[in-house]
């Protein structure tokens, strides 16, 4: 299959090219990425779908810099990822990228304001009065900032996720199926408020997720097969997005 | 359930090393010890040697129970002599005295004759200078010796020599008598063939027939029996009680950690009865599995401590282990007890998890605070507060163990509420913390409550139990050296070097040396004092004379001193005088240890602090007069005015040596003294901390082992938010320092407690001398310290190295 040219706005917010990944060695090796070149867009929702086992989480992780590829160079938000050490990165990431996940990964010793707060502390600042107030309004949770994370029902810990990704103003939200943990309903309201990030806010978001709803809100859906991008699709709807899905996984 | 608890071991053995590692420590402590004391206490395993050829031996005895040996009665003797079927009766009267190097009891040559063995060369000791010696002395007949005796330095010739080695060397009998005293040691009887043993002597005396006989002789080993038996004591208490605490601590963290467990248990319908008994289950296999690994590693153990014991001069040298059921039983049980105590609160609280609680899981700990801490530190509290009036009612000596009882207790209450008192004591801090790590770090201290407090009680019970028994300690026997230094007004102070003590012809040689104005010699002794109710009280009480004024400061608060030159005159305390009431006038009742009871009437009451610690003066005339004769062990030497100090302790100094005794400037003597009895406090005390930090170590390494996986998911939340490894490290480094500060401030407050209540306690002794041995204590912290560190910082490695991906929890 030939990999589709990608497309290039004057300046992407992810660029990556040439990257490869194997997990494991010897006979157990997986080859979870086989030379993939993408860009995601800035402004943009972007989702990354593909069969399990594809690598689609493999690509997020290294293009969030968590992961370290066997080749392959990866540009995030106009740093080079490679030569940076973990700590640099951390800091890249603290700054510059927020993350969602499923398991929502909050803090469960520290109160939702400081979790949101987290980067921030962290960055060594103090919150400026009302900041983490409005991060926690602007998902609709103000007032929960005094609870524990075990408090909150899964879509709003995952809510108080996605204020502590925005806190501090990423230039890119990395979500790993963000709605895997939720019921539908709440589902929609996470992926409703990641839309609105883009549209109202100027953000970036890219999505990994096997859910061809969830994909459906994004404005581009890159596919991912074996290791290697397998198209891509535009205004995506739930159908195209389904009958791509289907189409890669009776492909020999 | 049992099945279950079995496969829940096996699945979470993490967790349960910890509980079984300290619950070994433990029973194989508790082994080593019960083997040690059982081998310590099984006095000798050998037959009579002394009475071997005696039917029967009579001896005195302070009462049933009691090790000590008395005088025999002089009544009881005059009675066995004309008694029926007594064929002889042969009163042994014992002295001590030094020759060829080492220490002899001197006897009548009349029971030579009962003793194992007889004459292999020469004949008894007919003349008044002659001796007779056991082969092993290497002494032959004819031969002349130097032997130091309590009338002064002697020269004797060998008039015979007899088999074996037992340490008797045998004069004629009225030599002994003039050594000894009036004192009967004990009656070796020969009976008519089939004639019963004499009875009906009465309750202070014993009655030894067959192997019993060996009771007769004296335990060269007695003293170093009794320190032997009181460490090992202390020590296998404090294991068993740290073992308890570790194990309570321990189940108690695994079963707040399981409560998810355990509600999906009670969910799939286990009733709490169920789930009570299969925690209870866990312990009991816990603790059976330490039970038999514990005794085995115990009896192993057993033979190096019995070396170390022997060497440290805690035992006796012929201290032999060896392989006795009852010991390792009873530690096995200990074992098993312990785990079953420890488990208790536990399993009561596993059985109240509700079947709801499945549903939801909270890393955040809000009810740690549960009745049984309340309860608990509440019933402790009041344990301390109770004992510290007992403590202020009593002498320094007893009062020093009530000071360690509200040492523990306040100790044990502290811990208990450190879920409450360390966020309080640590709010502060956290209002100042204006980093960000810092603040994280210190937000995990008060919102893991459970996790700080398993961290904080062993470094809190550690620091403070070194801190505050050592500072207690130290201040009690420094301010009683200030005490004694300021007390004695002599300027030079002789004191003897064996048992012999200060020979009759050294003491009145001292009173001719030039420069010296006064020679007062005294002697300690231990006496028993029947205090009505409260049963039998064993006082220290000090033999000297009407002079002793002239030697040391001794305010009166009735009487004069003058009497005590007297036969049968007393002078006490006036702590004494109001406990027994023995006001000047009225008639005390004593036992001293080495003698018959003695009823003398009091002369003097004299100030508490200036007694050094005694309870009564007894008149010397009172040890000579019915109690046996007692040489002085130390002689307090007043200077004239103008004589020169130096050439006064010179000459004394060489009179002293030529009669086995040593001499010395006062001051000198005293410091001596007390680091003498410092370095011994200090083992003791050192033993029992290093005891602790193994437990501390045990406790807080389990902790954060069992919490790791938690630990693991805040960590890699954290690394994914942005902390850099650095910041973790700090965050933890802050985290654990913040705790260990806190229970070292919770230890400085019990501390200071018990130093105010010692300070209580010796008010009135003289000058207080606050004294606390940073050096120990800061060790004790930093060992707490470095142990936490590690044990916090191991987890978090794998987070730290490693990007934050692959840790559980992300996919």
């Amino acid at each position: 299959m030939r990999s589709p040219a990608p497309t290039t706005p004057a300046d992407p917010a992810v660029r990556v090219r040439g990257l490869r990944k194997v997990h494991g060695c010897g006979d157990a090796a997986v080859r979870a990425l086989d030379g993939v070149d993408v860009d995601f867009a800035a402004t943009a929702f972007t989702a990354i779908m593909g069969p399990s086992g594809s690598g689609k989480s493999t690509l997020l992780h290294c293009a969030a810099g968590l992961d370290d590829p066997d080749a392959g160079d990866v540009r995030l938000a106009g740093t080079d990822l490679a030569g940076l050490d973990e700590t640099a990165r951390t800091l890249l990431r603290r700054d510059r990228v927020g993350f969602v996940f499923q398991s929502f990964n909050l803090v469960e010793s520290l109160t939702v304001a400081m979790n949101v707060a987290l980067p921030l502390v962290l960055g060594g600042r103090r919150p400026r009065a009302g900041e983490v107030d409005a991060a926690l309004a602007a998902v609709g949770l103000a007032g929960t900032g005094g609870r524990r994370p075990a408090e909150l029902s899964g879509g709003q810990q995952q809510r108080v996720a996605i204020a502590r990704a925005l806190v501090v103003a990423p230039a890119v939200v990395f979500a790993d199926e963000p709605t895997g943990a939720l019921d539908s309903t709440t589902g929609r309201e996470v992926l409703a408020m990641l839309r609105d990030l883009v549209d109202t806010a100027g953000r970036t978001v890219v999505m990994v997720t096997h859910d061809p709803a969830a994909a459906a809100w994004g404005d581009r859906v890159v596919f991912l097969y074996d290791g290697r991008v397998a198209g891509e699709l535009t205004a995506p709807t739930v159908e195209t997005v389904t009958a791509r899905l289907s189409a890669l996984e009776s492909a020999p | 359930m049992i099945g279950i608890a079995a496969r829940t071991l096996a699945a979470r053995w993490a967790g349960f090393t910890g509980t079984a590692l300290a619950l070994v420590l433990g029973v194989a402590l508790v082994t080593t010890t019960l083997l040690c004391l059982f081998a310590t206490l099984d006095r000798r395993d050998g037959p009579p040697a002394w009475f071997a050829g005696a039917d029967a031996v009579v001896i005195g005895t302070d009462g049933p129970g009691s090790v000590t040996t008395a005088a025999v009665p002089a009544t009881a003797v005059t009675r066995l002599a004309g008694a029926e079927g007594v064929l002889s009766a042969v009163p042994d009267r014992r002295a001590p005295v030094e020759a060829a190097g080492r220490t002899w009891t001197a006897r009548p040559w009349s029971t030579a004759r009962f003793q194992t063995g007889g004459l292999v060369a020469g004949g008894a000791p007919d003349s008044g200078d002659e001796i007779v010696l056991p082969a092993s002395a290497g002494a032959a007949p004819g031969s002349v010796l130097r032997v130091h005796t309590v009338d002064g330095p002697r020269v004797l010739t060998v008039s015979g020599v007899l088999e074996g080695s037992l340490p008797v060397a045998y004069v004629r009998d009225d030599v002994v008598t003039g050594w000894a005293g009036a004192r009967v040691d004990a009656v070796a009887l020969r009976l008519a063939p089939g004639a019963p043993a004499p009875a009906g002597l009465g309750a202070d005396t014993r009655v030894l027939t067959g192997p019993d006989r060996v009771d007769a002789e004296p335990d060269p080993d007695a003293v170093r029996r009794m320190l032997g038996v009181t460490l090992l004591g202390n020590a296998a208490a404090v294991a068993t009680l740290a073992a308890t605490f570790v194990v309570a601590g321990t189940f108690s963290y695994s079963v707040a950690q399981r409560r998810r467990e355990l509600a999906l248990l009670r969910m799939s319908g286990a009733a709490p009865r169920q789930i009570r008994r299969m925690v209870r289950a866990e312990a009991m296999l816990v603790g059976l599995v330490a039970a038999c690994l514990g005794t085995a590693l115990g009896r192993l153990g057993a033979p190096p401590v019995a070396a170390w014991l022997v060497d440290a001069g805690f035992a006796p040298p012929d201290l032999t282990i060896r392989t006795e059921w009852a010991p390792i039983a009873a530690a096995g049980l200990v074992g098993l007890g312990t785990a079953w105590l420890g488990v208790t609160a536990a399993a009561r609280r596993a059985g109240a998890v509700r079947p709801l609680e499945a549903l939801r899981d909270a890393a955040v700990d809000r009810r740690v605070m549960g009745r049984g801490r309340w309860v608990g530190a509440a019933l402790l509290g009041a344990t301390a507060i109770g004992v510290v009036p007992l403590a202020l009612g009593e002498t320094t000596g007893v009062a020093s163990a009530y000071v360690l009882l509200v040492t523990i207790a306040t100790l044990l209450a502290l811990a208990l509420l450190t879920p409450v008192l360390v966020p309080l004591l640590l709010a502060p801090v956290t209002a100042l913390t204006s980093s960000g790590v810092g603040l994280i770090g210190s937000a995990n201290v008060r919102a893991g409550l459970r996790r700080t407090a398993s961290t904080a009680a062993p470094v809190l019970i550690t620091v403070g139990l070194a801190a505050a028994t050592l500072a207690s300690t130290a201040t009690l026997t420094a301010t009683a050296a200030a005490a004694e230094r300021d007390r004695v007004t002599a300027e030079i102070v002789v004191s003897a070097s064996g048992p012999v003590g200060l020979d009759r012809e050294l003491v009145a040689g001292l009173a001719g040396v030039p420069g010296v104005a006064a020679v007062e010699p005294t002697a300690g002794a231990s006496a028993s004092v029947d205090a009505g109710s409260s049963g039998v009280r064993q006082v220290a009480v000090t033999y000297a004379s009407s002079g002793i004024g002239t030697a040391m400061r001794l305010p009166l608060v009735a009487g004069a001193l003058a009497g005590l030159d007297r036969p049968d005159t007393a002078a006490v305390s006036e702590a004494t005088a109001r406990d027994h009431g023995w006001q000047v006038g009225a008639t005390a009742h004593l036992r001293p240890a080495d003698g018959a009871a003695v009823r003398p009437t009091v002369v003097a009451v004299v100030a508490d602090h200036a007694m050094g610690g005694s309870a009564a003066l007894l008149s010397w005339p009172t040890a000579g007069g019915t109690a046996g004769r007692t040489s002085p062990d130390t002689a307090y030497v007043a200077l004239a005015p103008g004589a020169d100090p130096a050439a006064a302790l010179r000459a004394v100094g060489a009179l002293a040596t030529a009669h086995g005794a040593t001499a010395g400037a006062t001051g000198d003597v005293l410091a001596d003294r007390t680091a003498g009895d410092e370095e011994i406090d200090r083992l003791a005390v050192l033993s029992v901390i290093g005891l602790t930090i193994t437990y501390t170590a045990i406790s807080i390494a389990t902790t954060f082992v069992m919490s790791t996986a938690a630990r693991r998911r805040e960590l890699t939340a954290l690394r994914l938010t942005g902390a850099t490894p650095l910041q973790l490290t700090t965050m933890i480094v802050v985290e654990v320092g913040l705790v260990v500060l806190a229970a070292v401030a919770l230890a400085g407050l019990t501390t200071a407690v018990v130093l105010a209540l010692t300070a209580a306690v010796l008010a009135g002794t003289g000058p207080l001398v606050l004294s606390v041995p940073w050096g120990p204590v800061a060790l004790a912290c930093a060992g707490c310290l470095l142990i936490a560190l590690v044990a916090g910082l191991a987890p978090a490695a794998d987070a730290l190295r490693r990007p934050p991906l692959h840790a559980p929890g992300v996919r």
